[in-house]
């Protein structure tokens, strides 16, 4: 409701001080400008209820900044301030206007309210999935969709990337290059972005299915980290940052227990360094209290980023198993209107007409510096005139002082600065 | 939250008093003033549908309005310099023969 309100006056605001830029009631233009800065802090205001706030700042920069100083300068320039009183000339003019703005307010707002704009919905975007390879001894795989190859040699350890699929139920068959295939089924809904993590050792692969949040880290300066327990069967595990290695006091459990086949509760984390640790149960051991599981040094966590950890057992040379933990990143997206996403867009996307609005940019300054250049009609004659003196400028301003002036002594700075640098030593 | 209808219908109403400013006003600079006010009341369209959308696109196509409208004001004003210099005037009705 208070939404409302403050759009009601902004609007209003904006309005009025429009009508009073294009009416001019005080007949001066310096006036008309400043209700046109005005309206278009309304506008700003206006964005920044409407989720754009780098909009906002381009706008007061840019629009109530650059352009209206340029407005302005120009006005006061021209000395037009006093507008023409006999601009009106003929009687009917405003009664004609008000009509032709009234009709065409109606042909432009009706098609407006009756547009229903409220009832549509935006469809549901298509949804996204990966698949994770995290099967002990599983050789590089195939990953196909209804028989619709999406990866292929993905090695233990590894992701694909997101493949955009249409809603809908799947049969996804896993071909290890010397094995039989594997197949499971998945139901994909509309909007949604999930891992598919193939995990279990030898031939008992199973698999689970993790959503992923790629939506906005809501805290500035954090990244959202998933857990996935694929290692231990038997216990859950945690994960635990020891902290700083001078004090044992400082450490963390920031997912604890997680069982196998199961995920964490996303825990948002602010980037940094950290001494990440993966160990059975909850019971935290010393900062030097071995075992852990997998122990990640000093590892440097960045900001805005989605991480899906996966625990899973790796095979070593001897035979043994042992536990490895790997996090899938992917850029959490911009908060929305932010300058994050639009430069991600504009850079990324809309290259092209950027760089066009650059070349018109030039263009406009090479016709600004083109129209703006003194030529006045008569110009060129005067600098005639003048270039007539044929006397050096020297003997007119000796005849006019009545001494010679280019034999000043000028050898009065040098010495100067010598002085100085005596003194200074 | 304000219904996006109501954003249109106050960019339409700005734009309205923009068209109305380059038809009846006969001061160059006014009717340069009346564009600006007719390109921002289409930026806050295109702010109201980006949100309508959830799409950043845009604010994108109103950045570019942004940046068109500056070239624009800048080649515009200058030539209004010029031809004040020569006409003494930025009276539009007085300009209405090609010829420098």
């Amino acid at each position: 409701m208070t939404e409302v309100v403050l759009f009601g006056i902004v609007g209003l605001i904006a309005v009025a001080a429009a009508a009073f830029m294009v009416i001019s009631p005080t007949k001066n233009a310096v006036h008309s400008a400043l209700a046109l800065v005005l309206t278009m802090g309304c506008l700003a205001f206006l964005f920044l209820m409407l989720d754009a706030p780098f909009l906002a700042m381009i706008q007061i920069t840019v629009y109530a900044g650059a352009i209206m100083v340029l407005f302005l300068f120009v006005i006061m320039l021209l000395g037009a301030e006093k507008l023409d009183v006999r601009e009106t000339r003929f009687p009917w003019l405003p009664v004609f206007g008000l009509v032709l703005a009234v009709l065409l307010l109606l042909v432009i707002g009706l098609p407006i309210l009756n547009s229903g704009l409220n009832v549509m919905e935006p469809v549901a975007a298509t949804p996204l999935v990966r698949v994770i390879n995290a099967a002990t001894d599983m050789a590089p795989v195939e990953v196909a969709f209804n028989d619709q190859t999406v990866a292929s040699d993905l090695a233990f350890g590894s992701a694909s990337e997101f493949v955009q699929v249409p809603a809908g139920d799947y049969s996804v068959t896993l071909t290890p290059q010397d094995g039989a295939p594997i197949t499971t089924s998945v139901s994909l809904e509309g909007g949604t972005t999930q891992s598919l993590i193939a995990y279990g050792e030898g031939d008992a692969v199973t698999f689970a299915v993790v959503p992923d949040d790629l939506s906005t880290v809501s805290e500035a300066r954090t990244s959202r980290i998933v857990v996935f327990n694929a290692y231990d069967p038997e216990n859950p595990i945690s994960l635990v940052d020891f902290g700083s290695s001078f004090s044992a006091t400082d450490t963390t459990t920031y997912a604890g227990e997680v069982a196998y086949g199961a995920y964490s509760e996303p825990v948002l984390v602010p980037e940094g360094t950290y001494d990440f640790a993966y160990i059975t149960g909850a019971d935290v051991p010393d900062v030097d209290g071995e075992p852990v599981l997998y122990r990640n040094r000093e590892y440097e966590l960045p900001r805005d980023e989605s991480q899906l950890v996966v625990v899973m057992p790796e095979r070593l040379f001897d035979g043994s198993l042992r536990a490895a933990a790997a996090p899938f990143v992917d850029n959490a997206r911009a908060s929305f209107g932010g300058p994050r996403a639009i430069g991600t867009l504009l850079f990324i996307d809309y290259m092209m007409p950027f760089q066009m609005l650059a070349m018109l940019l030039l263009a406009a300054m090479v016709g600004v510096i083109v129209l703006t250049r003194h030529h006045i009609p008569g110009a060129k004659e005067r600098i005639n005139v003048r270039r007539r003196v044929s006397r050096p400028l020297t003997n007119v301003i000796a005849s006019q002082v009545g001494h010679e002036v280019a034999e000043e002594t000028p050898s009065q700075l040098p010495a100067q600065t010598e002085q100085h640098e005596t003194a200074g030593d | 939250m304000v219904q996006t209808e109501m954003y249109i219908l106050l960019s339409a109403i700005l734009f309205v008093l923009g068209v109305m400013g380059v038809l009846f006003r006969r001061n160059a600079i006014i009717v340069f003033m009346s564009v600006e006010l007719m390109l921002n009341a289409t930026n806050l369209a295109l702010a109201a549908f980006a949100r309508h959308w959830g799409m950043e696109s845009g604010h994108l196509f109103a950045f570019f309005v942004i940046t068109v409208a500056a070239a624009e004001v800048a080649v515009g004003l200058a030539l209004i310099v010029a031809i004040f210099r020569t006409k003494h005037s930025i009276n539009i009705d007085e300009l209405h023969q090609m010829q420098g």
